[in-house]
């Protein structure tokens, strides 16, 4: 704990001025939130729709001139759960400016939000079925035969799968914060335990599983995230970039959409109750997905402080891929660290290019 | 009466109160009285009283109220994370999140299921579609989205074969080396003898 010391009089006098300013100033940037919102600009980097399949779109980002690497990087982000504009927030907080400005010919698929139309859809019908296509329409549209997959949390275990089913078009894999090794998955682990999460009973009450109880799940994570975070944008209410971050963040922490049915159904059964993926048991399309198959090189990104994906979790694809080109770094920060916010600007996002770019020749 | 005694009270009372709550709770939602779902919670209380306390006798003095202030809330919100974090890895808790899950959905289940047939019967009274029939008609359209797609991804990929195919029978026929390329039967011809070559 910190001892305080006791300062002069005119330290404090000075002391006592800023603050009254920087309260002064907080009420009235404090007004402004409240009264006159205005809704954060995200997603800015110019991009173009290559691909449509039923919500899901393959976007392309950054113009031809800027695109140095001949090996496309395609993104895979979680399905359900929240948007993906959280990898281009806004300009200078934006992973894929960052991979775009160091010359990537960079692709993200947005699943979009399901509706209760798409409540059959299943995980198997996302790695065989959706992604193919997707990675197809990659090659074709950057003409060449092989990509770079990056999958940031439950799109790193549909990227392995992928990976493990068609190796031949996978230059490298990236995890990052996916989980593998759902025996290490932290409090989920613990809380979709068969035991006393019937997930049958769910899908079958609501068709889906709402946003709402994703929002909840989440939040329960980390119960008293809500409460640090508004009083961190209190103290720092007097400065503007903070409060453009802090606005462009909080409109994505909470834009929670629901996931299909039957997908959340497969998700929690095969992946979170029977683990089957690092045990070599989990069957799509058919087909038994080892992921001893990936031989490709394989960067694992995990962080610290990740209560969705703890790192030992991610970890485990770095033993069960048969890859000798492999590398695991793990940063300090929680599961959003790694692809926003000023550390993982400075720390993550250099090491990933670095290393993609190191692999795309 | 110290402060620090004052706020010890006041944790007691909150105790109690929270405590009264879920017992209240637990009556509520019918749980038996033989089992304690709300067990986990018990140590919390003990430990996060712990904590606040050596938060309260630990912290100095320092003319920036607002950056005490700051560094208290930031202290016991990451003390109280601390103690929540551990009570919320147990197994009571996730058997205790599992009821009431169970008994949440044991009551919205048949209300949603009573809501639907009421609204599709009266969407059917008005002559007026129903949800499930509008969300099949989005699936068959998604469906069909799909097959479209496949039909046009093997249309393409015919069209790049006819194309290569194409530039062979191109290649092979050039003015050079035969004089009939001009007709399907004359790159045929000129083939074959090629391949034997």
């Amino acid at each position: 704990m910190t001892e305080w010391s006791v300062p002069q009089t005119s330290e404090v006098a000075r002391q006592l001025q800023e603050e009254t300013i920087k309260n002064i100033q907080r009420i009235g940037k404090g007004m402004d939130l409240v009264f006159r919102p205005r809704e954060p600009q995200v997603g800015q980097t110019p991009k173009e729709a290559i691909h449509k399949r039923n919500k899901s779109v393959l976007y392309r980002y950054g113009l031809p001139a800027g695109r140095r690497h001949t090996i496309p990087v395609l993104m895979v982000p979680n399905l359900g759960i929240s948007r993906p504009y959280i990898f281009d927030l806004y300009p200078g907080s934006s992973f894929i400016e960052h991979m775009v400005q160091q010359g990537f010919d960079f692709y993200l698929l947005d699943w979009g939000v399901f509706g209760d139309e798409d409540n059959g859809l299943t995980v198997d019908e996302c790695v065989t079925k959706i992604l193919p296509v997707m990675v197809r329409k990659v090659l074709k549209t950057s003409n060449t035969d092989q990509v770079t997959l990056l999958g940031y949390c439950m799109g790193g275990p549909l990227s392995a799968c992928h990976a493990a089913l068609y190796p031949e078009p996978v230059k490298n894999l990236v995890n990052m914060a996916g989980p593998i090794d759902y025996k290490k998955a932290g409090l989920f682990t613990t809380w979709l335990d068969r035991r006393h999460f019937d997930v049958d009973k769910l899908v079958d009450t609501f068709g889906s599983m709402p946003a709402d109880m994703v929002r909840i799940g989440f939040k329960l994570l980390k119960p008293t995230m809500d409460l640090t975070t508004f009083s961190n944008l209190w103290w720092n209410l007097w400065d503007d970039k903070y409060v453009e971050g802090f606005q462009a963040l909080n409109k994505w922490a909470n834009d929670y959409v629901p996931f299909p049915g039957e997908f959340f159904r497969q998700w929690v059964k095969d992946f979170y109750q029977a683990n089957k993926l690092i045990e070599d048991e989990l069957v799509l399309g058919g087909r038994r997905v080892l992921l001893s198959a990936i031989g490709c090189p394989i960067l694992v990104v995990g962080a610290k402080q990740d209560y969705i994906c703890p790192p030992e979790c991610a970890r485990a694809l770095m033993d069960a891929v048969s890859s000798s080109d492999k590398e695991y770094f793990e940063l300090p920060g929680g599961h959003i660290s790694l692809i926003a916010g000023r550390g993982a600007a400075r720390h993550v996002w250099p090491k990933v290019s670095a290393w993609i770019a190191q692999r795309s020749r | 009466m110290t402060d620090e005694t004052k706020t010890q009270d006041l944790l007691l009372l909150w105790q109690r109160s929270m405590e009264q709550g879920i017992e209240a709770w637990r009556k509520l939602v019918g749980q038996p009285d033989t089992t304690d779902a709300f067990q986990f919670l018990r140590p919390m209380f003990g430990q996060g009283m712990d904590v606040w306390t050596q938060i309260l006798q630990q912290r100095g003095t320092t003319p920036d109220v607002f950056a005490q202030w700051k560094k208290f809330m930031d202290d016991s919100v990451e003390a109280w994370s601390k103690v929540l974090g551990g009570a919320m890895e147990t197994e009571g808790f996730a058997s205790a999140m599992g009821k009431f899950l169970e008994q949440y959905l044991n009551t919205v289940g048949p209300m949603r299921k009573s809501l639907h047939s009421a609204s599709e019967e009266f969407l059917r009274t008005m002559n007026l579609p129903s949800r499930k029939q509008v969300t099949d008609l989005a699936s068959n359209i998604v469906s069909l989205d799909a097959r479209l797609e496949a039909l046009e991804d093997r249309i393409e990929e015919l069209v790049e074969n006819l194309s290569s195919l194409t530039a062979l029978v191109k290649q092979a026929g050039s003015p050079r080396t035969n004089p009939a390329r001009s007709t399907k039967q004359g790159r045929a011809s000129q083939r074959i003898p090629q391949k034997e070559v």
